[in-house]
């Protein structure tokens, strides 16, 4: 039975001041499932999100970003310049009158502070207040004040020193993987103090470190080092322990598999055809001898042990390689998968708009956007049977919702509104 | 910071985790757990699979001896169970009434063909998953947890791999629709459509990471950089004149051929000051005039990190069994109420079996020694 309603964040309110990725991701988990959001930008100083592409049309514009619009969706926008006094007179008239449950911000720790809206001010406005604060290293500390992206904390973090071959640079990883650590964690910490709250009556302020956060995903590396005195270096697609663990090469023909072969774009076809291919077991290995027909080669004692497997990898790879590229990168796929070798085809962004398993879960959304038009929204990374939650507004314009915020929210007077313009508080886009 | 002996206030003590995850999945347990839950490991005879994930312990290849274990089972208590004897199953349905959540990492429908599914439990529970998406795991099960505060009514949360793995995208999925293309791989360098640019820099003693753009997002950034250039003579003239705020990188590269140039010309510029100076050297003055650069640590590098340490980040867990204390990572999140603790080390196989079979779930100690002896625990 669907039981849809009541959507699970149904009447928390959320006054949301981040921007970039790791804030706007955390509090829109909140606004697809019933939060009300209110997100605060500026046109003078926008959201940096905004100038990043992929762009409606590939054209550069501060509403077209479809990057920050896969983070915004469901929220409303308030377009305030809080270099203005009474803009942050407004926030508190906001925070006492319309009584939010969690404040979120990103900025460096300064900025809350300089406009006395920092936690210790806000307590004293909504002594239950749930603040969420998170930047690249934490609200405390010698480094504090540092400013960055998630490129930034991701290297120090140790991503990028492992990322890529160990006879070139560090390719790090694509984007700002940090902003995509952070985010899940951070909302579980937020429901745990709503809970807690839920509980005790109790507010509090989480401070949420990218660097910290993100470090915890190499917490085996960072053991490993402090008890073995081992540094783990970049090594390609190669695993620690584990071989054959790579990326083959595949034979072109037979990749239409995953979709009708028009849908499949000109980048798309010169990005190679390769499988990713991970043996972490003997079970594995003999199944994997199997699929490719047991060549003489697999008898070879170099690689009857892992550890034989492993200290002759080049060589396996190379002879597993002249396997793979007799076959097309879904056939290799398949063919392994179907005797549970864990195997995947390499995907190109293209290719996940045909890939039949997204399609079926609905992956990809389309929503209207009152200046694009339709824009694609990546979809949900978790389902819920019975709360399934929502997109239910795409990414609003700076200040979109002005007037609905603060005349139907807050009941403020036409001419109070009126006054907010003129005195050039207000923004939008 | 050194293991607090007392239990204090944790914002999910209340609640019980049944995690019967593996691998990295073992991510939404621990989180649950580091918030105060109390998160037992449900595992085989033998003891979980995760447990022969390395690195270990001085590299000795033993099911106590995983360093992933300690990792990421760190606050969690332990159990064996045989789920696939009708005795078993009768004492996980024991235990799952006791439970808020269930969590596994199964193939689909193990759980259901076992008679404990979700339909089997009405509990909160879901499939699938490695360190991103033991993350959405969790962060989905809470947002039911909450829901179920409400309500009083569970439900399953499903978590794909693949999904959880394409968020990390940050957002290139759209390139095809949107600018008719991909985004590729291109090692140091990004290739996001029109705009391609340098993210790592090599220096005198290793690489940085490095964002060498104007505008919103990095205007001050390339003010300070270029002043600091110019302090040691190496800032170009057309570098010093230009208004940083307004050369939004992307905007200029969405011009084309002669954008493109400018936008390597200035990287080129900036690479080649970044090769004059040490990774330490630069991440100082990153950290005093926010210049938007960081080193690509080591592992060694983040224990040794001043700032860490500030925050008094590591916590010192003594292992009776290796009679040694070990560093593990804190909280990953400060909380000020109900701050993230460390209270115990990742369990032994079957560690609190009496604790929770005999003391918990009130078996006599004579039927936990038939069914030890019938295999089932």
């Amino acid at each position: 039975m669907a039981l849809a309603e009541p959507m699970a964040f149904e009447g928390i309110k959320v006054l949301d001041f981040t921007w970039i990725a790791v804030g706007p991701i955390t509090t829109k988990y909140l606004a697809d499932h019933g939060a009300t959001v209110i997100r605060v930008e500026s046109v003078t100083r926008p959201d940096g999100a905004r100038t990043l592409p992929p762009f409606k049309d590939a054209q550069p514009g501060i509403n077209r970003s479809q990057l920050s619009a896969n983070y915004n969706t469901s929220k409303y926008g308030l377009g305030l310049n809080m270099t203005k006094p009474q803009a942050r007179e407004l926030v508190k008239r906001i925070i006492t009158q319309w009584q939010p449950d969690i404040i979120a911000e990103s900025f460096t720790p300064n900025a809350m502070r300089n406009w006395g809206l920092d936690y210790q001010n806000v307590k004293e406005l909504k002594p239950d207040i749930i603040y969420l604060s998170t930047c690249q290293q934490g609200q405390t500390g010698p480094h504090a004040s540092y400013g960055g992206y998630g490129p930034l904390a991701a290297a120090l973090s140790g991503f990028y020193n492992i990322t890529g071959w160990p006879d070139r640079e560090p390719a790090g990883p694509y984007g700002a993987y940090s902003d995509f650590i952070n985010p899940p964690n951070a909302l579980t910490a937020i429901v745990a103090a709503l809970e807690y709250r839920r509980r005790t009556s109790e507010g509090q302020h989480l401070d949420l470190s990218q660097y910290e956060c993100g470090a915890h995903y190499l917490a085996p590396a960072v053991l490993d080092f402090l008890v073995n005195n081992r540094i783990l270096e970049r090594k390609g697609n190669q695993h620690v322990e584990y071989a054959p663990h790579g990326v083959y090469p595949c034979q072109e023909a037979g990749i239409s598999s995953a979709g009708s072969e028009p849908a499949r774009s000109e980048a798309a076809r010169s990005g190679g055809h390769w499988c990713a291919i991970a043996v972490t077991s003997e079970r594995d290995w003999g199944a994997l001898c199997g699929v490719i027909g047991n060549p003489p080669w697999v008898q070879d004692a170099r690689f009857s042990t892992l550890a034989g497997r492993k200290e002759n990898e080049e060589d396996l790879n190379r002879l597993l390689g002249e396997w793979t590229i007799q076959h097309g990168a879904h056939e290799v796929m398949r063919l392994l998968q179907e005797s549970g070798v864990p195997a995947g085809v390499v995907q190109s962004q293209s290719d996940l708009w045909v890939d039949p398993q997204l399609e079926q879960r609905g992956f990809f959304q389309w929503l209207d956007h009152p200046e694009c038009g339709p824009m694609p929204y990546d979809g949900f990374q978790f389902q819920l049977s019975d709360s399934p939650g929502k997109m239910r507004m795409p990414h609003a314009l700076i200040g979109e919702h002005n007037e609905l915020i603060l005349k139907d929210f807050m009941g403020l007077s036409d001419d109070e509104v009126a006054d907010l313009v003129i005195e050039e508080v207000l923004e939008s886009s | 910071m050194t293991l607090e002996s007392e239990e204090t206030d944790s914002a999910m003590g209340p609640y019980r985790v049944l995690d019967l995850t593996e691998g990295g999945f073992n991510w939404s347990g621990k989180v649950l757990a580091d918030l105060g839950a109390d998160v037992i490991k449900v595992e085989p005879l033998s003891g979980s699979a995760t447990r022969l994930r390395g690195p270990f312990y001085k590299d000795e290849v033993h099911p106590e001896r995983s360093l992933f274990w300690y990792a990421y089972c760190i606050n969690k208590r332990g159990i064996t169970l045989d789920l696939e004897s009708p005795d078993g199953q009768q004492l996980f349905r024991k235990l799952a009434a006791t439970a808020d959540f269930v969590m596994e990492s199964f193939p689909p429908g193990y759980m259901d063909n076992l008679g404990i599914g979700y339909k089997d439990l009405s509990r909160i529970s879901f499939p699938q998953a490695e360190l991103h998406a033991g993350a959405q795991a969790a962060a989905g099960a809470m947002v039911a947890f909450w829901r179920c505060q409400k309500t009083g009514a569970g439900q399953q949360v499903d978590v794909s791999m693949q999904e959880a793995i394409i968020w990390c995208l940050m957002g290139a999925t759209s390139f095809p629709p949107l600018h008719d293309i991909n985004a590729e791989r291109a090692g140091a360098y990004r290739k996001m459509g029109f705009l391609v640019y340098r993210g790592v820099y090599p220096c005198t003693d290793g690489y940085i990471s490095a964002l060498v753009i104007g505008g919103v997002l990095g205007g001050n950034s390339m003010r300070a950089l270029v002043r600091w250039m110019d302090e040691e003579g190496m800032a170009p003239d057309f570098m010093k004149e230009r208004d940083w705020y307004n050369w939004d990188t992307a905007a200029v590269a969405a011009q084309g051929e002669d954008g493109m140039k400018d936008v390597e010309a200035v990287q080129k510029s900036a690479g080649d000051f970044f090769a004059s100076k040490t990774k330490a050297e630069l991440y100082e003055r990153a950290v005093t005039d926010r210049i938007l650069i960081a080193p690509c640590n080591t592992v060694q590098d983040i224990w040794e990190s001043p700032q860490l340490k500030a925050r008094e980040f590591w916590v010192e867990v003594y292992h009776p069994e290796l009679d040694v204390p070990i560093h593990y990572m804190g909280p990953y999140i400060g909380m000020s109420k109900t701050p993230i603790r460390v209270r115990r080390r990742a369990p032994l196989i079957g560690e609190h079996n009496e604790d929770i079979y005999v003391r918990e779930l009130g078996l006599t100690k004579e039927r936990l020694e038939e069914l030890k002896k019938a295999g089932v625990v």
